[in-house]
């Protein structure tokens, strides 16, 4: 879909954004000093520190791509919402304190602590690289996403910008994710979603008739027919269509415009004539890319969906509702979503959007992403599981998550405000339901695209709204990303150079290559953010949290409470999680058809999640090689053995 | 590394006790999912949810009941 702008959701946006970012500055540079960082922090109170948890912890993952899968798919995206607090159980329950006694603040530093070895430096280092760049993918395609209504610019742009601001900021040595900043925008995205799920529960649902004739640019598409009659009259003649399109009808209008219909045979016994439903074509061939037959432009794109065929008691309209009436409403109804698929034939490819009508109810059950899950076949429910696994384990193993734990003076602080975060991050989680089925019947989703799910919900209400929730998502995007950005340089500047290769220099080349380092990653983030793009940010950043956990989980767990764990083993360990999950990822259905544009059937790989897989790979290598390095002399024990 | 006080170790064992908890109830989220989804399709007493839904949620409401229990139980530890 292509978009236009509107000058004041641009000023609101580039105001906030330009406020944020120099509140950052200012914060940043009277904080500059590794010991000014952590020692300010020392007099947060917990209830900001908690809110900054928030702010830090909900990215463009959480508000974008969950709100994404749960408008497209149904429930399964809330599976991610369940997933991602679950990992904050963890973190707090296992993990936390424990690491904290190890006193080290980098997650290296703190595998490390016991051994000082260059295996384990490197592994590490290797480890947080990698999961920074699959973390900063979903990033880079979230801001893509959320440029693209806003200034109708092409994805690539957006991804430009935040590539370029934040390299901007990190070689000036800026400090964008200050704890301040954290809360403020982690309290407004809340408050900001907040008012959002209002706004849905008042507007109520209405049933879209499905009797419009497909003229009308701006009405979503959701035109059903059973009178092939009726079209001719309108002046429509058919078009023969090549055997790619055995499921398909076209008409031509007298504009030079095509409709093309879906054709579903009635079920049941009594005979009806074939049920039409419109379908729409986005094409890309030698002439350009056309959509319905004629190219694409402001006033012939494709149309916005998500509707209502059917509401209970056959109501038009539904009225303000309460959160239970909300869902038990949706329970009830008929919705339209829809699904796509892609035709190829002498033209060119046709990318081929077509009606889907469900349940409420099936909606509201998991299996709409997860398909194999409903027909109870094995290699769905392997990478569900695979996928829950990953989710429970990944938040403790996320290096940049840990080291937030620690910018608090005593245990009780720390305690208080990661309650503090686990009860707004909750919150938040309990609204993205609300925001996901909102958009699923907001008439305003884009067909091709499911992170666009939540900023288009917003502006359908206002251009404000929806100027102010983007800004506040864009800059929580700048923050990870400088974050993550930072952290990735550290790690090669300090751990890989310095540590493990051993190279000396002074203060002036360190801060060289960490810079160097910056720019190179962020590049790098880029291009694969944009060759991602067509893959929902929820699902990525899911794949990053695969490859922490399995490349990390194992080896925290084992160092904390197994005492025979060696050094060698905690490298191999990372190392197999790392490489094996990352190649499982790669080689995987999703990656052959979103990235490489290969046939999925090819892939080796039985589905898409690999944590299930890996994760016990990390354990088992941990044990096999510490118990074949196994020292002469006993080591320390761990201090929580007496626990186990 | 010093060995636990007794502080820690109690909050430890707290901490490990609630983790089993939610890890049970985790699992068994997931096991309703792969293997009954009649079950989870079905109505609650409260009428407009199914289960899928009120234990979803459930879930995310356990996570913050176990986290303030955690903070009333756990003692500060040096």
């Amino acid at each position: 879909m292509l978009y236009s702008t509107s000058p004041v959701a641009i000023a609101i946006f580039a105001f906030f954004v330009a406020a944020v970012l120099s509140l950052s500055f200012y914060l940043g540079r009277r904080a500059k000093s590794a010991q000014g960082y952590y020692a300010a922090h020392g007099q947060i109170p917990w209830f900001i520190n908690g809110m900054a948890f928030a702010g830090d912890y909900l990215s463009a993952a959480s508000f974008l791509g969950i709100c994404g899968l749960i408008a497209f798919y149904g429930f399964d995206g809330f599976l991610y919402s369940i997933g991602y607090l679950a990992g904050w159980v963890v973190a707090l329950f296992v993990i936390a304190e424990p690491f904290k006694k190890l006193g080290k603040f980098t997650f290296a530093d703190a595998l490390d602590a016991r051994f000082n070895s260059p295996g384990i430096k490197l592994a590490a280092a290797v480890s947080t690289l990698i999961v920074s760049v699959f973390y900063l993918i979903p990033q880079m395609v979230g801001a893509g996403v959320l440029i693209r209504p806003l200034l109708g610019l092409p994805h690539w742009a957006g991804v430009l910008m935040v590539g370029l601001t934040v390299t901007l900021i990190v070689v000036t040595a800026g400090m964008v994710s200050t704890t301040w900043v954290q809360f403020i925008k982690g309290s407004l995205l809340v408050l900001f979603c907040g008012v959002l799920v209002v706004l849905i529960l008042q507007r109520g649902f209405k049933q879209t008739p499905a009797v419009n004739a497909p003229t009308d640019a701006s009405e979503p598409a959701g035109f059903i027919s059973t009178n092939e009659y009726a079209l001719t009259q309108l002046g429509a003649t058919k078009i023969a269509l090549p055997a790619a399109w055995k499921n398909y009808l076209r008409y031509s209008l007298p504009s030079g415009r095509t409709v093309t219909f879906r054709v579903q045979q009635p079920t049941g016994n009594v005979p009806a004539s074939p049920i039409l439903t419109e379908a729409q074509v986005l094409s890309k061939t030698t002439h350009g890319t056309l959509v319905n037959g004629l190219p694409q432009s402001a006033d012939n794109d494709l149309r916005p969906v998500g509707t209502i065929a059917h509401l209970p008691n056959d109501a038009k309209t539904t009225g303000p509702l309460g959160p239970l009436a909300f869902l038990r409403t949706i329970n009830d109804s008929t919705i339209v979503t829809w699904s796509s698929e892609t035709l190829r034939d002498d033209q060119g490819a046709h990318q081929v959007f077509y009606q889907v009508p469900q349940s409420g109810a099936a909606l509201l059950t998991p299996g709409g992403y997860f398909k194999d899950l409903k027909k109870e076949k094995l290699p769905g429910r392997l990478d569900f599981f695979s996928l829950m696994l990953a989710l429970f384990c990944g938040t403790a193993s996320l290096p940049h998550i840990l080291i937030r734990y620690y910018t608090v003076k005593d245990a009780s602080a720390a305690r208080k405000s990661t309650i503090v975060g686990i009860i707004a991050i909750g919150i938040f989680y309990v609204m993205t339901l609300y925001l996901g089925l909102g958009a699923m019947t907001s008439g305003a989703m884009d067909p091709t695209n499911n992170n666009m799910a939540a900023p288009l919900l917003a502006k359908s209400f206002s251009n404000v709204l929806f100027a102010i929730i983007s800004a506040i998502a864009f800059t929580t995007v700048l923050g990870t990303v400088s974050g993550l950005l930072m952290a990735a340089a550290g790690a090669v500047a300090h751990d890989l150079i310095e540590s493990f290769f051993k190279v000396r220099s002074d203060d002036h080349a360190k801060v060289l290559h960490g810079k160097i380092a910056a720019v190179v990653l962020g590049a790098g983030a880029m291009v694969l953010g944009i060759l991602f793009q067509q893959l929902n940010v929820s699902f990525l950043v899911g794949w990053a949290f695969n490859i922490a956990a399995s490349a990390n989980f194992p080896a925290l767990i084992m160092l904390l409470f197994w005492p025979r764990t060696t050094a060698k083993g905690i490298a191999a360990a990372v190392f197999v999680g790392m490489i094996s999950s990352l190649g499982w990822i790669l080689l995987s259905q999703q990656c052959y058809k979103d990235v490489y544009g290969i046939d999925p059937q090819l892939s080796p790989i039985p589905f898409s999640q690999p944590a299930l897989v890996t994760i016990p790979l990390g354990f088992l290598t941990l044990i096999v090689v510490s118990l074949l390095t196994q020292p002469r002399q006993p080591t320390a024990t761990s201090p929580l053995a007496a626990l186990v | 590394m010093s060995q636990p006080t007794s502080d820690q170790a109690h909050n430890a064992r707290w901490g490990l006790i609630f983790f089993t908890v939610y890890f049970v109830l985790y699992v068994g989220f997931m096991a309703l999912a792969a293997f009954a989804p009649a079950v989870m399709a079905a109505p609650t007493p409260l009428g407009s949810v199914n289960v899928a839904i009120m234990y979803g949620m459930g879930l995310i409401f356990a996570a913050i009941v176990l986290a303030l229990l955690y903070l009333c139980l756990a003692r500060a530890a040096d």
